[in-house]
């Protein structure tokens, strides 16, 4: 009876034990392998380029000479979230994507490795193009190297296009909005619309497409004018009254308020749909292998502006850079296995002629042989009314702005579905966004962002 | 004689421990399990109610005051979203719960036929809403949805409904929400209808009751007890019930189909991989405890009005 009453006590301690371990076991956390090699691990959110960059790393694993073993993880939808976590248990990898929202999170926390230390004279001349004060470069410390970008396009069916007479893309909202209407009015009997956009998330949508014709239209980016030093979002009205009547019947493809990015781009992919926003570095590896579409039936214009003029340039993402941890004891490793997998003007030709990104870098813009499907498509590439912006004050520190209330995208959403009246809704979100900014400032948790003589065409 | 009766006590208190330690070491993994998935995360939302703060890596969280809960009563979209949170909550009560009841009387009988159609009802539970959501987009969605061209095909309709626009897309939602978790209360009432004393079946039988008088005033009377459980546990879970609303809407068109925990919800996390949130932990604390009152007080409400459902049986 004692015995059995011991053995009880003791399952139940280790039991005990064992929750208040939690998952304290696990791997050796050592850095290294069981044949000594040294591990270096690098994460990643995109899965678009995974097996590309597996096999380079799984070439690196088997060829390089400093005992280096890589590897390489995924976090597709949690990325920011495993990041905060790692990076509050110091357990932070040694390599990481970059990914606006972590990189300005830590980059004042001296979270990430000055790249200057380690780069040699070569690679400074090679990258000296990629360098942008303020974003990658910040106190005479560089960050990151971005090779390649995004913008936005109209994505538009040149089969559409010609089968109701429209002999070339629009390049004002008024004639998106004419042009969307005629597809509409002449062939939604065969379900075929004139224009859609994935508007069940707004942001989504909108920052890819509405954030980037303002850019153009007044030089203003996300509701910050740099020049004022103030949020000003009074400009807005014509714009958000060209995308209320694209959205409308008369031209928006049935269920857009409930529509995804993919579902949308397979109904473009079935010729349903006549034209629609989107990124470039994403869409011809869509209709190439996700839902191949003849490269013929698709071509690629600048987003319509409400003038047709432009007063500022539209901004580049950066989407292939990769942070150095700082903190990693391997720090100066991480940084060599960085440049000789991701820096190569091999690797970096092999990402732009797979389709995975679009160079910002001229020289391999220049050396890449595009495939013919996307060679002739040239507004896929970068041109002169893209550039790199300066970061407003909520990107450079999303905790300078809380905004109380719905954010711009959301707000936006209630004039052109909602039917707000636009000046009580574009004054309202002037008001709580400078009073946000203004409480950051004073809070000390940001500063004041202010580009005297700025020129939103050189930005 | 004083003093010998506190050291008896001590002594029993002693003994008593000994004897009970060992149920108190059983107790102890799930205590902790309790304190720290429990009472940890409730605590730690009560304290930042009071703060404004971003989450990891955004500095020190900033004392507030009430802030936060004033921010909630001027919050118009949140207020909505309790609206919207009672349409929806209700609209699945008050049709799955008869829904579920008559496929239970159904489909009670043990028969071979009875148990596959048993499985086929519960089988939604055990789906992911995720896939679920999924799947109802494409029989819902306005342009090639399978929906639409039933209902077309049978002349019902002219032109396609939008099913997921501002004006349906709460109905939508019902009908998704009652389609996944219709089978779940059939199991309860079936487990219920199980518990209903057979001799007093029979006596009504022997008194001349016919089948309808027989469910009447005896088998539902008789299930008042697990009646008002399944009514209790169909309210809390469609006052907390937010995956299905995230996969299929996202809360919108514009905040059409919002409800007030996605609405929390979205100030600590994005609802989408897609979507740019900036992280408000403080002030989703507080709209997360006013939600939690809201759905208290609900239960409470539902718990006095139903307290007839014990007194029956």
């Amino acid at each position: 009876m004692k015995c059995k009453r011991i053995l009880a006590l003791m399952t139940a301690g280790a039991m005990t034990a064992a929750l208040v371990t939690g998952c304290g076991g696990g791997k050796d956390e050592s850095g290294s392998t069981e044949d000594g090699k040294t591990v270096i691990t690098i994460w990643s959110k995109d899965r678009h380029d995974a097996n590309f960059i597996q096999e380079r790393i799984d070439e690196y694993n088997e060829t390089n000479t400093d005992n280096v073993q890589v590897e390489y993880e995924l976090y597709t939808d949690n990325f920011e979230q495993a990041v905060d976590l790692a990076a509050q248990s110091g357990e932070l990898p040694d390599i990481l994507k970059l990914q606006d929202q972590v990189y300005n999170k830590y980059v004042n926390q001296g979270q990430w490795a000055d790249l200057y230390q380690y780069m040699d004279d070569d690679m400074k001349e090679y990258f000296k193009d990629e360098v942008y004060e303020g974003i990658n470069e910040i106190d005479g410390k560089l960050y990151y190297i971005p090779t390649c970008g995004t913008t936005g396009r109209l994505i538009y069916n040149t089969e559409i296009f010609d089968r109701v007479g429209i002999e070339a893309p629009p390049t004002t909202m008024e004639e998106m909005v004419e042009d969307a209407k005629l597809i509409t009015s002449e062939l939604s009997g065969e379900g075929i619309y004139g224009f859609a956009q994935h508007m069940k998330s707004a942001s989504s949508a909108l920052e890819r497409s509405l954030d980037l014709q303002m850019e153009r239209e007044t030089g203003i980016k996300k509701g910050f004018d740099f020049a004022k030093g103030e949020y000003d979002f009074s400009g807005y009205k014509e714009l958000l009254g060209y995308w209320t009547e694209l959205l409308s019947d008369e031209c928006a493809f049935p269920g857009c308020e409930a529509l995804d990015i993919d579902p949308l781009r397979t109904q473009f992919a079935n010729g349903k749909i006549g034209m629609y926003i989107s990124w470039t570095h994403s869409e011809p590896g869509v209709y190439m292998d996700q839902f191949p579409m003849d490269s013929d039936k698709w071509d690629v214009a600048p987003i319509p502006t409400v003038s047709g003029e432009d007063v500022g340039k539209q901004n580049i993402t950066f989407t292939s850079a990769y942070l150095i941890n700082a903190e990693s004891k391997n720090a100066e490793l991480a940084f060599k296995v960085y440049k000789d997998i991701f820096t190569t003007e091999d690797f970096l030709i092999g990402y732009q002629e797979g389709g995975y990104g679009v160079s910002i870098i001229p020289d391999i813009v220049e050396k890449a042989a595009l495939s013919d499907e996307i060679a002739d498509k040239e507004w896929l590439q970068m041109q002169d009314i893209d550039g790199v912006l300066p970061l407003t004050p909520q990107e450079k520190n999303a905790q300078a702005v809380v905004v109380e209330g719905e954010d711009y995208y959301k707000t936006f959403e209630s004039v052109y579905y909602g039917g707000e009246d636009v000046d009580a809704a574009l004054a309202d979100l002037t008001d709580r966004y400078n009073k946000a900014y203004q409480q950051g400032i004073e809070d000390g948790t940001g500063t004041e962002v202010k580009i005297e003589n700025y020129d939103p065409m050189n930005p | 004689m004083k003093k010998k009766r506190t050291k008896m006590t001590a002594g029993h208190r002693k003994k008593l421990f000994k004897r009970n330690m060992e149920a108190y070491s059983f107790l102890l993994p799930n205590l902790i399990l309790f304190i720290l998935c429990s009472i940890y995360p409730v605590i730690w939302t009560l304290k930042y109610v009071f703060y404004q703060y971003g989450g990891i890596g955004t500095g020190d969280p900033k004392w507030v005051g009430l802030h936060n809960l004033i921010r909630v009563f001027q919050d118009e979209v949140y207020w909505q979203s309790v609206i919207n949170t009672f349409v929806y909550g209700f609209g699945k009560v008050l049709i799955i719960i008869p829904l579920a009841f008559f496929l239970a009387l159904l489909l009670n009988r043990q028969t071979r036929f009875n148990g596959i159609a048993q499985s086929m009802v519960f089988l939604p539970t055990i789906m992911s809403s995720a896939v679920m959501g999924l799947v109802f987009y494409l029989l819902f969605n306005a342009y090639n949805g399978q929906v639409n061209q039933y209902l077309m095909s049978l002349n019902i309709i002219d032109s396609p409904i939008n099913w997921l626009g501002k004006e349906h897309a709460m109905t939508t939602l019902i009908i998704t929400a009652i389609w996944g978790g219709v089978g779940n209360y059939m199991v309860y009432f079936i487990a219920g209808l199980q518990q209903v004393a057979k001799d007093a079946l029979e006596s009504a039988k022997i008194d001349g009751a016919g089948p309808v008088q027989t469910l009447w005033y005896v088998t539902i009377p008789m299930m008042g007890p697990i009646l008002k459980i399944i009514l209790m546990l169909s309210i809390t879970s469609a006052f907390n019930d937010i995956t299905n609303v995230m996969v299929l809407t996202e809360g919108g068109p514009n905040n059409a189909t919002m409800v007030m925990s996605l609405y929390g919800y979205r100030y600590f996390f994005p609802i989408s991989a897609s979507e740019a949130v900036v992280p408000q932990y403080g002030y989703g604390a507080a709209v997360s405890v006013v939600s939690a009152v809201i759905a208290g007080a609900v239960t409470v409400l539902y718990l006095r009005a139903s307290r007839k459902l014990d007194d029956i049986y």
